[in-house]
């Protein structure tokens, strides 16, 4: 690199040669939190891990272009110092040393997880993430007294809570402090829903059980697959478990810190649980663990969904190990007593870490492909059977038919198949006649070429700022998608409900454009495949009546997400419908054939998504502690769930 | 057999509250039971005071004044509370029913009644400190009323457990106290002077895994905020976090420029010092509902006729009624409904309303409003009140409804025969 500028100098006078700017900033943070770090110090991955983030510009705080931290302590007024992460002597030693005493250390291990949750994220989905209105997550490390951590969309900030640990026989000291911020999975969990939240904003508007089960099973999936981010652990892992994985201890547990402290005598869950036939007090069958269809409770049906990964994970992390362990053993595979052959641990190390981001990667790229409400764990299998069988459509590794294999066994089967294979899970294609207007073509190069230009790292860019012709750019695409979609047909074709009298000009039921972006995924071929996603939303009025609890603030949507090619080919139409505003035989509108086929069929998906939704908040209103006391605003949503998992016992 | 016996339910008007003297009467011989007698302070319409004189005055009707059983189906002040009058000194009570969660024998209901006032007493702190005007956090007043009341509810009375429970004077002669519950089969039964009169104790449940399910109460449990308040008083979330070297003097926050973008997050820093009240309120409401749903949930049997006393029982009690077909049968299609916990939302469960009770039937509703709780009654209810043809007697005009009940031309009570 940096003879490249010096080329560019020209010879012309005498410059020193240009020192790069580093790529990454290093920075220690705790492996995992206090205690599981103090309880590891004997181990080699040493008490602390070293996280790398991207290098970019910081304020104090630190303050990046996605993250904010603001440590200010409600309870007695006070600000702290904001951590300088320039400064040379916290940068020479890859920041400073984490201490649960100098507050100035959590701010920098809030940074830091949340820093390399996000840039995963975006390596997954192939795109720079971006807040609303270029908005900074806020992270408030020490918020509140509660042993609590919640993302609270109103204030667009997760909330750290801190408290004093119950516990008087663990690990734990009774009467010490427990800092949810210094652990690396609340971080991760919380940072997740923040994520999750800002891609899909209407998940938190619980539509169907599933739609907070995976707002919540989709944070424990990252928090837990951050943990084969960090190779030390892992290693040692393997060579504790001496390979079989589900043995380690920590490994697959979250939360640990927190679930002693607080007196569950354990994490506060555990990936791999449910797959052990031995666990439990218990062996008597009728105590056996509720299936996927009975549990309501949303953690424990996203930990249902949770496991059904984690449980092909360890499948094909297992499969993908055979073969080392015959080379190693000469043919046999069975493993001798003793410690593993330090190679062997590395490689097999190796297959773990790159088996898990896998995994993860084809969990996180699905996102894309999810309706933009009301989304359910059916639609997530097909997301992401979808977005991965695009990306490789052999299935090399075997690793999508591992998991649609592992969710069978977990009771979660997708709606309205006709069997598991690829080609029934995956959405169904749109028809080749639907592709996208003339104007939205013409705009959507411009999309790409935005999008790719801010794929450049932020360290190396001259200004962290996209490009400022882009916003007039994303206006005009934005305005003539929304011409498009008012079409009678093509609203139709989407799923929406068509304007009453067909002309375009009238909005009685407007259709939002609530998000256009390019993304770019690295395909089998090794090429990237770019993909322009649109989210679309379309609030009905005339059906709140019928929703308990509907109106202006809790408003009632049908909604699609249009996958199209660079082209404006449309590939993908996910829509979540909702009945007919005036039900006409749709031949009668001059509907026949293939399209009138189509819309009836919506109309009656529709209808029992309207009914499902009434007949979910009605149950929700029954069971509610709170509802009657107060009106629980989406705001405190999060920390309503998060509430329980105290009393979860 | 003899001459049908005649059922009358008379509801005294005290407000959010309830006071309920049912009479069976055959002849010259008559039973009664007195369900309840409390009201909420936030919801009074006629003061105990002016209404257990009534009541009074209602028993003696021959001379004496006496009456064969009273139920007391939880502890809250809007049930219990007029007991604590020391006029009852004067009455002779043939025998009292409680919730066996209020033995003082029971080791296990001794757990939950100290769990109970421990939390209770936190929340009452915690209130306190969050309302006192001299505290410079900008709370959400209307939230921490709440929470206070909800937590003052909950508070044991002072001289009416006590006195229902036997351990002061309270009635004439000691009343037979007995401690209720059911979970099986084999539900309690009372006889009654007419051999066609009988009521049965539906619940609550005192089986461990029901009452899990229904959250119960568990100080350790509870956000440790709460907790904190108990161990060091109002001021504890007070204490420094950090050695004050740590901190950052606030002219320098206003000042130096490096803090520019830490200053315009006031409106933030303004917003996090509503954080604990949302753990707060729940905590309140799930004591409250806790409580509720251990009321005492009895049958009263009157040849064909049934009669539905549920207390407050809420949804995680009317599941242990409903669950069970015995019990269910006794509720399915009851001539006379005492509206569960003041109508509220999940007082009387939809699958009863709608799929049990039936049709043109005669229903009681212990209300007024209250400030706080706008939501109560629920619209849904009284549609569904409407729908079924129900004669609803309530002590707020606006929702009575096709009643027959007679009320009392001082306005003191309604009253229906069965």
């Amino acid at each position: 690199m940096a003879s490249s500028s010096s080329l560019s100098n020209g010879g012309r006078g005498h410059q020193e040669p240009l020192v790069p700017v580093p790529e990454r900033r290093r920075l220690r943070v705790y492996a995992f939190d206090p205690l599981s770090s103090r309880l590891s110090a004997a181990r080699s991955a040493g008490e602390f891990l070293t996280v790398s983030v991207p290098m970019e510009p910081l304020e104090r705080g630190p303050a990046g272009r996605l993250v904010q931290v603001v440590d200010y302590h409600p309870p007695t007024g006070t600000w702290f110092w904001p951590i300088d992460l320039d400064d040379p002597n916290v940068a020479h030693t890859d920041g400073l040393r984490p201490s649960e005493t100098d507050p100035r250390t959590h701010q920098q291990v809030v940074y830091a997880v949340a820093s390399s949750v996000i840039e995963r994220f975006e390596r997954f989905l192939g795109r720079r993430f971006r807040w609303s209105h270029q908005d900074r997550l806020v992270l408030v490390p020490h918020a509140f007294e509660g042993r609590n951590a919640f993302f609270d969309p109103t204030r667009k900030a997760v909330l750290f809570g801190y408290f004093t640990s119950v516990e008087t026989s663990g690990p734990t000291l009774p009467g010490q402090r427990i800092f949810t911020c210094l652990s690396t999975d609340i971080i991760a969990h919380e940072v997740t829903h923040a994520l999750v939240h800002r891609m899909r904003r209407h998940f938190i508007s619980p539509t169907n059980p599933d739609v907070l089960a995976w707002h919540e099973a989709f944070a424990d999936l990252v928090a837990l697959f951050h943990h084969f981010a960090f190779e030390s652990v892992v290693r040692d892992a393997v060579a504790s478990s001496r390979g079989d994985l589900t043995r380690a201890t920590g490994l697959f547990d979250l939360a640990r810190e927190f679930g002693l402290s607080v007196g569950r005598g354990a994490a506060l869950r555990n990936a791999i649980e449910r797959l052990r036939p031995e666990s439990g007090p218990s062996s008597d069958p009728s105590e056996k663990r509720p299936s996927f269809s009975e549990v309501v409770e949303p953690h424990e049906r996203g930990a249902v969904f949770v496991s059904a990964v984690f449980d092909a994970f360890v499948t094909s992390y297992t499969r993908s190990i055979e073969d080392l362990l015959r080379i190693a053993t000469d043919g046999t595979g069975i493993l001798p007593q003793g410690h593993l052959h330090p190679d062997l641990v590395t490689r097999v190390t190796r297959e773990a870490v790159v088996t898990a981001d896998r995994y993860l990667g084809m969990v996180v790229r699905s996102f894309d492909y999810l309706p933009v409400v009301d989304v359910t764990f059916s639609d997530v299998l097909r997301a992401i059977v979808t977005s991965d069988r695009d990306l490789y459509p052999d299935d090399d590794a075997g690793l999508r038919g591992t998991l649609v294999e592992a969710f069978r066994r977990q009771g979660i089967y997708p709606d309205d198949v006709a069997s598991l294979a690829d080609d029934s899970l995956a959405w169904p294609s749109a028809p080749r006649s639907l592709v996208a207007s003339e104007a939205v073509r013409a705009e959507l190069g411009a999309l790409v070429g935005q999008h790719a230009m801010e794929l450049q790292p932020a360290g190396a860019r001259v200004s962290g700022d996209a490009p400022a012709s882009a916003k007039g750019e994303g206006d005009r695409l934005a305005r003539a998608l929304s011409a498009w979609v008012h079409d009678r047909e093509v609203a139709m074709a989407l799923g929406l409900e068509p304007q009453p009298n067909g002309s375009d000009k009238d909005r009685t039921f407007p259709i939002e454009v609530k998000g256009q972006h390019a993304s770019f995924r690295r395909a089998q071929d090794g090429q990237p495949q770019p993909e322009i996603v649109i989210q679309l939303l379309q609030r009905r009025k005339d059906l709140e009546a019928r929703v308990p609890g509907a109106g202006a603030s809790a408003p009632v949507y049908a909604g699609t997400t249009v996958v199209m090619t660079m082209r404006g080919e449309v590939r993908y139409v996910i829509a979540k419908p909702l009945p007919a505003a005036d039900v006409t035989d749709p031949t009668e509108s001059g509907l026949t054939g293939r399209a009138g086929g189509y819309r009836l069929r919506v109309l009656d998906v529709g209808e029992m998504r309207l009914r499902r939704m009434i007949e979910t908040i009605e149950a929700d209103e029954r069971s509610s502690v709170t509802s009657m006391w107060s009106n629980a605003s989406p705001g405190t949503t999060f920390q309503r769930l998060h509430l329980f998992e105290g009393g979860q016992g | 057999m003899a001459a049908t016996s005649t059922v009358t339910v008379r509801m005294y008007h005290v407000g959010f509250g309830d006071a309920f003297l049912v009479t069976v009467k055959r002849g010259s011989k008559r039973w009664r039971m007195l369900v309840d007698c409390g009201v909420h302070p936030s919801g009074v319409v006629h003061s105990l005071d002016s209404v257990v004189p009534v009541i009074l005055a209602d028993l003696a009707d021959k001379s004496e004044a006496e009456v064969d059983l009273v139920v007391a189906t939880h502890r809250h002040d809007d049930h219990i509370a007029g007991f604590a009058d020391d006029r009852w000194e004067s009455v002779s009570v043939g025998a009292v029913w409680l919730p066996w969660a209020e033995s003082p024998t029971d080791p296990e209901a001794l757990e939950l009644q100290r769990e109970a006032e421990a939390v209770a007493a936190q929340l009452t702190a915690f209130a306190g400190a969050a309302l006192d005007p001299l505290e410079e956090l900008a709370v959400d007043r209307k939230i921490w009323r709440t929470i206070g009341l909800l937590a003052a509810n909950a508070q044991p009375k002072e001289k009416a457990l006590p006195r229902l429970r036997g351990e002061t004077d309270g009635f004439v002669d000691p009343a037979a106290v007995r401690y209720v519950s059911n979970d099986g089969e084999d539900e309690t039964v009372v006889e009654t002077p007419f051999p066609d009169v009988k009521v049965h104790v539906l619940g609550p449940s005192r089986n461990p895994a029901v009452l899990k399910r229904m959250d119960p109460p568990k100080a350790n449990e509870w956000p440790k905020e709460l907790t904190a308040v108990a161990a060091y008083g109002p001021q504890a979330t007070g204490r420094p976090l950090f050695d004050p070297s740590y901190e950052l003097p606030p002219d320098l926050l206003k000042s130096q420029k490096e803090f520019e973008s830490l200053r315009s997050h006031q409106d933030l820093v303004d917003r996090l010092h509503q954080v604990g009240d949302q753990d707060a309120l729940l905590a309140a409401s799930k004591l409250e509902s806790w409580c509720n749903n251990t009321s005492v949930f009895v049958v009263l049997e009157v040849g064909k006729r049934r009669l539905v006393f549920p207390g407050d029982c809420q949804e995680g009690g009317w599941r242990h009624i409903l669950e069970r077909q015995h019990t269910r049968e006794l509720v399915a299609g009851a001539d006379f409904y005492k509206v569960s916990h003041h109508g509220s939302h999940n007082g009387s469960p939809q699958r009863f309303i709608d799929e049990l009770l039936g049709d043109d039937r005669s229903l009681m509703l212990p209300f007024s409003p209250v400030k706080q709780w706008e939501k109560i009654p629920v619209k849904g209810l009284i549609a569904a009140f409407d729908n079924h043809h129900h004669h609803v007697a309530c002590t707020t005009k606006d929702y009575r409804k096709n009643s027959a009940a007679i009320v009392d031309q001082n306005g003191m009570w309604s009253e229906v025969t069965v």
